[in-house]
Order: structure tokens, then sequence, then C-alpha cells
């Protein structure tokens, strides 16, 4: 409960990454033409890449606050689980920055005609590609605590390779209303492993970062 | 009760310390001395379990509640001081703040944000945890620095009165600033008692 606290006191770590997204998402059709058939066909590319850069940016400063003013020393000292708290920060990070973004990605594939049914799996699956790059970026982030985040996030950039492929076939399908319950279900599955593993590691990364 | 075995501990080459052996038994205070990169914040840092010694041996019996207090302030600039005090000490309520900031002469509003707070005010805030819970094992880096001379004295005071309660208490400074049961001069290797 502590890390929503914190993350919604910090205005700037959950509202930046939303308006930046939001802002990437008029600034699309306005720079093309807004009655242009290219929207729908390059909808999904800038959908993407603007999932990448908001999920990159909201887990830049995941764990630098809580390291350089000694909060994770204490808990450790306290015998608090360091899984446990990374975990809280994941979930604060997904309800109030990736939950939100996937409703405005959902609002804009709409109004851009990309997507014209399956509103619900549209959703599910914004919001479960958005887990999985931000548990990739937060582990990132975790790997250059000391020298600055933004160096371990681009580090990691490869291992949401993947992750962008499947979304880009997931939108595909979507736009075709080929949408499975299997395709969620394997995006669902991801998300969680991803969320379980990376936030395990990145644990384990903050205690050595301690020492 | 916690024991230490031959702990050594180097970084890069360097030994910070070498073979040492002390224990720290219920209701004793040990003071960790030494001058600047002697390695006394190392010291405490692997007695609390955030660092691990390079060799040695390190025994707590039980599982004791334990508490680190580095040189850093967790204080989140961004809450507000009852905020502050609320999230270190979950257990206190707005009454209990009220009454440390009393106890501790911290002339502050509860509505205000700690960013507002001079360092000393944020170590008093910080402080209220060792005020509002007990611990069997304390581990406090530098307590005093910072703080003026009569918060100073609340604050061995309330060190003197934890001892009593059987707390193991273990502080770092350059120079000897209570009676210490132990006092382990990280300059000379002395052990003494």
């Amino acid at each position: 409960m502590n890390e929503f606290k914190k993350l919604f006191q910090k205005t700037r770590n959950w509202l930046g990454p939303i308006l930046i997204f939001t802002m990437v998402m008029i600034a699309f059709p306005l720079s093309l033409n807004i009655y242009s058939s290219e929207l729908v066909s390059s909808f999904e590319s800038i959908l993407v890449i603007s999932l990448l850069m908001t999920a990159f940016i909201s887990t830049e400063g995941i764990f630098n606050e809580d390291y350089s003013d000694g909060t994770f020393e204490m808990y450790i000292s306290e015998d608090g689980s360091m899984f446990q708290l990374v975990l809280e920060k994941f979930c604060a990070n997904f309800l109030m920055v990736s939950l939100p973004i996937a409703l405005v990605g959902l609002s804009f594939a709409v109004a851009n005609g990309a997507i014209l049914e399956n509103y619900l799996s549209a959703l599910i699956g914004i919001f479960f590609v958005n887990t999985i790059l931000t548990s990739i970026f937060a582990f990132g982030s975790s790997i250059s605590l000391n020298k600055g985040a933004i160096l371990g996030i681009i580090s990691v950039l490869p291992f949401s390779m993947p992750a962008v492929i499947l979304f880009g076939r997931f939108l595909d399908n979507l736009s075709l209303d080929h949408i499975s319950l299997s395709f969620l279900q394997l995006l669902a599955g991801l998300s969680i492993i991803s969320f379980l593993i990376f936030a395990w590691l990145s644990s384990k990364i903050i205690k050595l970062h301690l020492e | 009760m916690i024991a230490i075995k031959n702990l050594t501990y180097s970084i890069n080459k360097n030994t910070l310390f070498s073979g040492l052996t002390f224990e720290g038994a219920s209701g004793n205070i040990l003071q960790i001395l030494g001058s600047n990169g002697s390695g006394k914040t190392t010291l405490l840092k692997i007695l609390s379990g955030i660092t691990e010694p390079s060799k040695g041996d390190l025994e707590i019996i039980g599982s004791p509640k334990k508490l680190f207090l580095g040189h850093k302030i967790p204080i989140k600039d961004y809450f507000t001081n009852l905020q502050n005090f609320l999230s270190l000490n979950p257990d206190a309520s707005e009454s209990n703040f009220n009454q440390y900031c009393e106890q501790v002469n911290l002339s502050t509003s509860k509505t205000l944000l700690s960013s507002a707070l001079s360092f000393g005010q944020k170590k008093k805030l910080l402080l209220s945890k060792i005020f509002l819970s007990s611990y069997d094992i304390l581990f406090l880096d530098e307590p005093f620095v910072g703080l003026d001379r009569e918060t100073i004295g609340i604050i061995k005071d309330r060190i003197l009165e934890m001892k009593v309660n059987g707390t193991t208490i273990f502080l770092t400074s350059h120079q000897e600033v209570l009676d210490g049961d132990v006092v382990i001069n990280l300059d000379s290797g002395l052990i003494t008692k």
C-alpha cells in the first residue's frame, strides 16, 4: 500500500508517461491526415513504439530513490523481503501507469479505426504487453542502479523484442477479428511469468548493489 | 546475542578490517570507533545483514528484531511530516506524532511537506523509529550527527533506556560518545571491554 501512496505522490512518475503516451497518440493522426486510410495501417506500429517508450520512461527511476535515500537498507535490516517490496513497486506501476495507458491506447485505437470490435480483448492485450515491457525495463533499471538507470534499460532492450513481435501479431489478428482466447491466455501467461521472474531478478540485483 | 568470529572485509584488494572477534550480549552497547574510511559503516552493515563479509562467521542467536539506521535519511520530500512519520511507524497514530514532536522539540506542522525540513529535523523524524518501537538489536551509524545538543541528550537517554530493556546497541562514531560495554577501535584493531 505504501508503494501506491509513494507513486501517487510522485505525480511526474505516473502522469508523465501517461501524458507522453497521450501526446504521441494525438500527434500521430495530426501529423498524417486525419481522414487518411494510412491511419489504420500505421496505427499499430505507433502504438507499439509508444508503449515501448512509456514503459521505458515509467521504469527509469523506479528504484533510484529508495536506493539512494537508504530505504532499502533500512527495509532489509528489518528482515523485510526485497522480492515482496519489488512486487509492490511493480503492482503500483501496473495499476497507475500500465492500466491507464491501456485505456488511453484502446480509446485512440478505436478513434483511429484500428480496432472496430473486441474492445475488451484489445484492452487486455495492451495491458499485458505493457506489463511485460514494464517488468523487463524495471529489471534493466535495477541493473545499473548506481550508474544511471537508463544504461541498464538500454541493455535489456533486446529482451523486449519478442514482446513487441508478439504484440504486433496480436494487433494484426485483432484487426482481422481473429483473436482467440488462447492468444490472450498466452499473453497473460507471459506477463505473469515475466512479472515474477523480473521482480525476483531485480530484488536479487538490488541486494547485490547494497552490498 | 550476536557473536562475531574472525570477521574480515576486503574491497578492491583493500582490506578494511580483518580478524575481528567479539560478542554483543543482550543489553550491551558496542561502540565502533575509527577515522573516516576505516570501515565503521561497512562493519555495521555486515552485522545488520545488509552486506556479506569477505571471511569470518557472524552468528545471531534466535530471530531478533533488528533495525539499521545509516547515514542516509529515508524521508520522502513529497510526503508530509505526518505521512513520513506513519510510513516509518506503521502502528503509530497522529497523537503519537504530536507527542514525539514535543518530546524531541521538533517544531513543525504535520501537514507541512518534509522537503521543508532541515537535515537535523529529518533525522529527528527518522529517529522516531527507536522511540516508538522496541528492538532486540539496533545498529546506529553516527546517530548524533546533525542534531542539536539538547536532542543528543534525549537520544542518549533513549539509547540507555533501551539498553536497560535488553537491546543490544551497536553505534559508530569518530570519538567515544557513550560508555560502551565493548569498544571496537577499527584504527588500532583493539577491542576493549
